[in-house]
């Protein structure tokens, strides 16, 4: 989130924040740190995240059951909390992108009507 | 540490780890230390910000909201406060005087026995089965005791024990003291299962016959006369003359037995429970004893093991055992007697005083949701879901609920601070009833129940009503109020019932209280004093010594300044002493035998008592010899032993029993009917002897016109001069003696009064209140009405005729189930079954009366509206 310049950024629109996390950790249990990288890395560092921000979600989540929480040791051998996507949260991972793709599919529909490229 | 702060200490930890591990790959990067660690930080976030984030994510939401619920409706409290106040103080009253019962009842009926497991514990009593009535029968023998323990297969275990006086020497800031207290067998402890807070119980030989006397002192007894000093036991202290080994101190709420007697009645408390039994060598002495049933053996078992062996000793012990069947209740049974139904029925009554609290609440936020529908319509139009406003209106009316919880639990705590004092009462373990923290849950419990119960209705009503009515401008006066006036109609008719079966109840049971004590007992109770004064068998050691020693106190007594006359008696009305026996006017074995008191009298005490002569004579002084045999009797003996033949001179076999059944007297007088037991209590018969009566005396009278406070320190200062060391175990007014015989019915008629009286009270508000807002809505009606021709008096009679229809169909239902209440609960609680009809309607007529004035009000109000001014309003 360091190397891109600031107008190219985009904030993260509410709630799919949750998303990110859960497909995030579909690879496999990891801690806080490494799944801030990760979205970093996959939105090849568009979207802004304030890192701090994941900690209320991972926490929202693990209420919800979506994922859980074990304690572990990280690559550099230091005890960390790692998060693991439940049954629960695998199904809810289907359910929420399902969700995702017919909204922006909707919003593109509305953006850019076929056909009707150029005249708004 | 907590579980929160755990958390909160794990969050600290993984943030910081966040932190090192995003510098460590800013370093990797290249960036110098310092600013990496910037970087990451930056990066991060807002830490304190993510942490209250998280930290918010951890209380469940619905908790959440609750918070905020109460939040806001305690800022809308505050907003009106007389709404609040009115609301707070209704269900503080209800509560209060809820749990003020509740309290009664845990410790009366869920307690009733301060020992071990008292479901097993039972009292063996004695019956005759050809004797229709027995009072007192809560006795045995010694040898009924020992032959049952060696005999029984449903009895674990047996105490025998008997009252005691023991005299307490005087000491330089003590006077002598008289004591009275328990001798009991070594077992009676263990059966209770109780042992002392000092010192043992009593070990197995030491209850044996001519052992020295061992005791344990009760905590009252100790911190009085010992000053609370541990070092008193093991000590021998001087008792009835006599050395007496002090083994141990009872902890400060034992009692044994249960005072079942008001405060002023002789025997107020026991004070020691020592060994051994000194009626060992008397077969024929009665005792009581308590005994422990078997794991598993119901009292019906245990009866029927006890009629076998009655049935075995019969045959063994013909003499003292024909005729009697041995038989046992429960020790909490005797203890609670008819306190326990009369507690229940009070309980009733305060539920439908909280019930009327509650309807008066609910009407309260009927009226007020009328001025809160504009709000709740805007939140229902911005999308808050129905239930999610009811919730809201419920959390209020629940924390309103809660304050008057809280107030309801601090008056009822008062309460039990004052009741006990101004009202002596005889109710065992009443006295350990206190608002507790069972109470406190009880209070707050009901609060919640209450807040539901008014909260309901109109949290649905209004939730679910039509928001365009609210939103347009006649929102209040159209459709929606008319509903509200419905359910305001149904409170308010509600509120009078309950008041009226209350009122009526209550009036029921305060005027047969009212006869109750103002029977006449047989005798003139004012101006007599009465002394207990019992010699003790240690410092008179025969019968000759006590009467000798009587006699002087007697003569002593009478040249007191002031005495009109004085006399003795082994057995005082309303002392709780009763000296049962029988009479009869012949000794054949089928002859008709009345249950009578049997008294001894000496000196003028039927005189002194004011009971009348109606035939015959008195007693002489000189009669007062063994060998005299004058008998005086009532006026029921006389009529049933000798129908239509005048008594005198005739014979009379008193206490004729198989072992001694020639016991002839002579009838010299008859005399009017006194009560012995109790006032009210259906005329029974009664004979008084004279011979040998200053050996049995135990009772002091003096008829007086001096203030009796002062004629019994001249009496205490007469005995004293007789002798120093003969303590005055009570002195009394006959008049306290039956008040105080009557101060459970007191006690209970007392609350019922005061729970009546504030139903009244509390729904003459009700409706005066529903009455007041209803007519002011309509003000612009009645100008409408005034404008087209109605005349002020035309107002008048629509409203108060339209709201008192309501009351009077509220009148008609609590009426008709107050009458019901009083046939089918007759038995339930003394009083309120004699017919009284001319007080029910006199009753209903002050409700009906209150009700009225609280429509009339209201009405006069609206007939005053000044036409312009009111469609001016609109």
């Amino acid at each position: 989130m360091s190397t891109k310049d600031e107008k190219d950024r985009v904030e993260l629109l509410q709630g799919t924040l949750d998303l990110l996390i859960l497909r995030t950790l579909r690879l496999g249990p990891t801690h806080g740190h490494a799944i801030a990288k990760t979205i970093e890395r996959n939105s090849a560092d568009v979207l802004q995240v304030e890192q701090g921000s994941l900690y209320p979600a991972l926490h929202r989540l693990i209420k919800r059951g979506w994922i859980s929480v074990e304690d572990g040791t990280s690559e550099n051998n230091r005890r960390a909390k790692y998060y693991e996507l439940t049954a629960k949260g695998r199904k809810q991972l289907t359910v929420e992108t399902a969700k995702w793709d017919k909204l922006t599919r909707a919003i593109a529909r509305i953006l850019r009507p076929a056909g009707q490229e150029g005249k708004t | 540490m907590t579980r929160g702060q755990r958390a909160l200490e794990n969050l600290d930890r993984e943030i910081n780890d966040h932190i090192e591990q995003e510098t460590l790959d800013n370093i990797a990067r290249g960036m110098p230390p310092e600013e990496a660690r910037q970087a990451a930080l930056r990066a991060f976030g807002n830490i304190s910000l993510v942490k209250e984030d998280t930290r918010a994510e951890w209380v469940p939401v619905w908790l959440d909201q609750i918070v905020q619920d109460i939040r806001y409706g305690l800022r809308t409290m505050r907003r009106s406060p007389g709404f609040t106040v009115a609301a707070v103080l209704s269900i503080s009253l209800g509560i209060a005087v809820t749990a003020v019962v509740f309290a009664a009842i845990k410790a009366v009926l869920m307690n009733p026995l301060p020992y071990a497991r008292p479901a097993e514990l039972v009292q063996l009593r004695s019956e005759y089965p050809k004797m229709q009535e027995q009072a007192h029968s809560d006795w045995v023998l010694w040898n009924d005791t020992r032959e049952l323990l060696r005999r029984t297969h449903t009895l674990d275990s047996l105490g025998v024990y008997g009252n005691a006086v023991f005299d307490l020497a005087g000491e330089a800031n003590a006077p002598p003291e008289a004591l009275l207290g328990v001798r009991m067998t070594a077992s009676l402890f263990p059966v209770l299962g109780v042992s002392p807070m000092l010192g043992r119980n009593l070990l197995p030989e030491e209850d044996q016959p001519g052992h020295r006397d061992v005791m344990i002192l009760s905590y009252g007894l100790w911190v009085r006369r010992f000053h609370s000093d541990r070092s008193v036991v093991g000590r021998t202290v001087n008792f009835n003359g006599q050395g007496c080994l002090v083994i141990g101190v009872m902890p400060p709420d034992f009692m044994f037995p249960l005072r079942t007697v008001a405060a002023r009645t002789p025997s107020p408390y026991m004070e020691f429970w020592a060994a051994p039994i000194q009626e060992y060598p008397n077969p024929s002495a009665q005792l009581r004893a308590v005994a422990r049933l078997r794991p598993g053996v119901s009292l019906e078992d245990a009866r029927q093991d006890l009629a076998s062996i009655s049935r075995a000793l019969a045959h063994d012990f013909p003499a003292r055992n024909r005729d009697r069947i041995l038989t046992l209740n429960f020790l909490s049974d005797r203890n609670v007697r008819s306190a326990g139904k009369a507690l229940l029925v009070l309980m009733a009554a305060a539920v439908l005083f909280m019930l009327i609290g509650c309807s008066n609440v609910a009407n309260l936020l009927l009226a007020r949701g009328l001025i809160r529908q504009r709000e709740i319509s805007i939140r229902l139009a911005i999308g808050a879901g129905r239930w999610r406003i009811v919730r809201q209106l419920l959390t209020e009316s629940c924390t309103l609920a809660l304050l008057g919880g809280f107030g309801g639990y601090v008056l009822a705590a008062a309460a039990w601070e004052m009741l006990p004092a101004l009202v002596p009462v005889s109710i065992p373990r009443l006295a350990a009833a206190r608002a507790d923290t069972a109470i406190f849950g009880f209070a707050l419990a009901l609060a919640i129940t209450n807040g539901v119960l008014f909260g309901i209705a109109p949290a649905l009503r209004i939730a679910g009503s039509d928001y365009n009515i609210a939103w347009s401008g006649i929102g209040s006066r159209g459709a929606a109020s008319s509903r509200h006036d419905r359910v305001r109609s149904l409170l308010v008719a509600a509120e009078v019932a309950l008041s009226v079966m209350l009122v009526v109840i209550g009036g029921q049971v305060m005027v047969s209280f009212v006869r109750l004590i103002t029977t006449d007992p047989g005798f003139q109770a004012d101006r007599v004093l009465a002394s207990v004064v019992l010699p003790a068998r240690e410092r008179y050691r025969n019968r000759q010594q006590r009467g000798l020693f009587y006699k002087r106190m007697l003569d002593a007594v009478r040249l007191v300044p002031g005495v009109e006359s004085a006399g003795t008696v082994d057995a005082l009305p309303f002392s709780g002493e009763n000296h049962g026996g029988s009479a009869s006017s012949s000794d054949a074995p089928g002859a008709e035998r009345l249950e009578a008191e049997i008294d001894f009298t000496g000196g003028e005490y039927l005189q002194t008592m004011g009971i009348r002569l109606i035939e015959g004579r008195w007693f002489r002084e000189e009669e007062m010899t063994e060998s005299n045999d004058g008998a005086i009797v009532n006026k029921l003996i006389a009529r049933r032993l000798w129908p239509g033949a005048s008594a005198i001179g005739q014979r009379i076999c008193v206490d004729c029993t198989p072992e001694r059944p020639q016991n002839w007297k002579r009838v010299i007088g008859v005399v009017s009917s006194a009560s012995h037991a109790a006032l009210g209590e259906p005329e029974k018969g009664n004979v008084y002897l004279s011979a040998n009566a200053m050996q049995e005396a135990a009772f002091l009278v003096v008829r007086t016109e001096r203030p009796l406070g002062e004629m019994a320190r001249a009496v205490r200062r007469m005995i004293a001069a007789i002798d120093p060391n003969q303590p005055v175990f009570l002195s009394v007014s006959m008049r306290d003696l039956i008040s105080d015989s009557v101060a459970d019915r007191r006690f209970i008629t007392l609350l019922l009064a005061i729970t009546a009286c504030l139903a009244l009270a509390m729904a003459a508000f009700g409706v005066y209140g529903v009455i007041s807002y209803t007519t002011a809505s309509r003000t612009s009606e009645f100008g409408i009405r005034m404008a087209v021709g109605a005349s002020p008096s035309d107002i008048l009679a629509l409203v108060f005729r339209q709201s008192f229809t309501t009351v009077a169909s509220g009148l008609a239902i609590g009426l008709g189930l107050a009458l019901i209440c009083i046939r089918s609960m007759g038995g339930l609680l003394a009083g309120l079954g004699s017919g009284n009809s001319a007080f029910i309607w006199i009753a209903a007529g002050l409700v009906s009366a209150i009700a009225g004035l609280a429509c009339w009000i209201p009405a006069r109000r609206a007939m005053r509206v000044d036409p312009a001014i009111a469609l001016g309003h609109e």
